[in-house]
């Protein structure tokens, strides 16, 4: 009786070992792909705003010059924001072992998509971690 | 007789407090999103704008208009 419980409790932990391992697994490659995708935007940013730099004449021109790039980026940054929220919010679970419910999923995958939506707009690819096909 | 429950259930609670320490998985290492991204850039930018057109702050140090 008493090993029927030490077994059955073995694999209940086991079972929610294995669901964090997973999803612990998953965020990180989420992570990884999104902070790639970051970086070739901010360099993008960046090169149309040197490019912009080119064409002024004076600090005033340049700095109206930048504010329209800023403008325009700006729902890129916010979708970027908004997935890292998101996603920081399921890892600081994951690390107190704790798996995400279909909320917790369903709001990364939402805001992934958000990303994506961004970064397919700015001429960029992401890895294909997350269907979001018909979702938009 | 009641001293061997009692050593029991202790032995008991021992013995599931080292199986839940055996079974809960290591606390993972799980990479964040860099969100900060655009503001290194905005950064450089700013600096590039510094340098291509100087602040004109009022002050002429030399006297010669530099």
């Amino acid at each position: 009786m008493a090993s029927t419980r030490i077994l059955i409790l073995s694999c209940l932990l086991m079972l929610a070992g294995c669901a964090v391992r997973e999803q612990a697994i998953y965020a990180d490659q989420l992570a990884g792909a999104v902070n790639v995708v970051a970086a070739e935007l901010g360099d993008r940013y960046e090169r149309e705003g040197r490019a912009l730099l080119d064409d002024a004449e004076s600090r005033a021109e340049a700095e109206a010059l930048l504010d329209g790039l800023r403008d325009r980026w700006a729902p890129v940054w916010a979708a970027l924001r908004g997935f890292a929220s998101v996603h920081g919010a399921w890892v600081s679970a994951l690390e107190q072992g704790e798996a995400g419910g279909p909320d917790v999923v369903q709001a990364v995958v939402d805001a992934w998509c958000a990303f994506e939506v961004m970064v397919v707009g700015a001429g960029e690819t992401m890895a294909p971690l997350v269907a979001c096909e018909g979702r938009r | 007789m009641i001293t061997d429950i009692v050593r029991g259930i202790v032995e008991g609670i021992g013995l599931v407090r080292d199986l839940v320490r055996l079974g809960a998985p290591p606390a993972p290492v799980i990479r964040r999103i860099r969100a900060d991204v655009r503001q290194q850039h905005d950064d450089a930018l700013d600096a590039e704008i510094d340098r291509r057109f100087p602040r004109n702050d009022g002050f002429d140090v030399y006297g010669d208009g530099s």
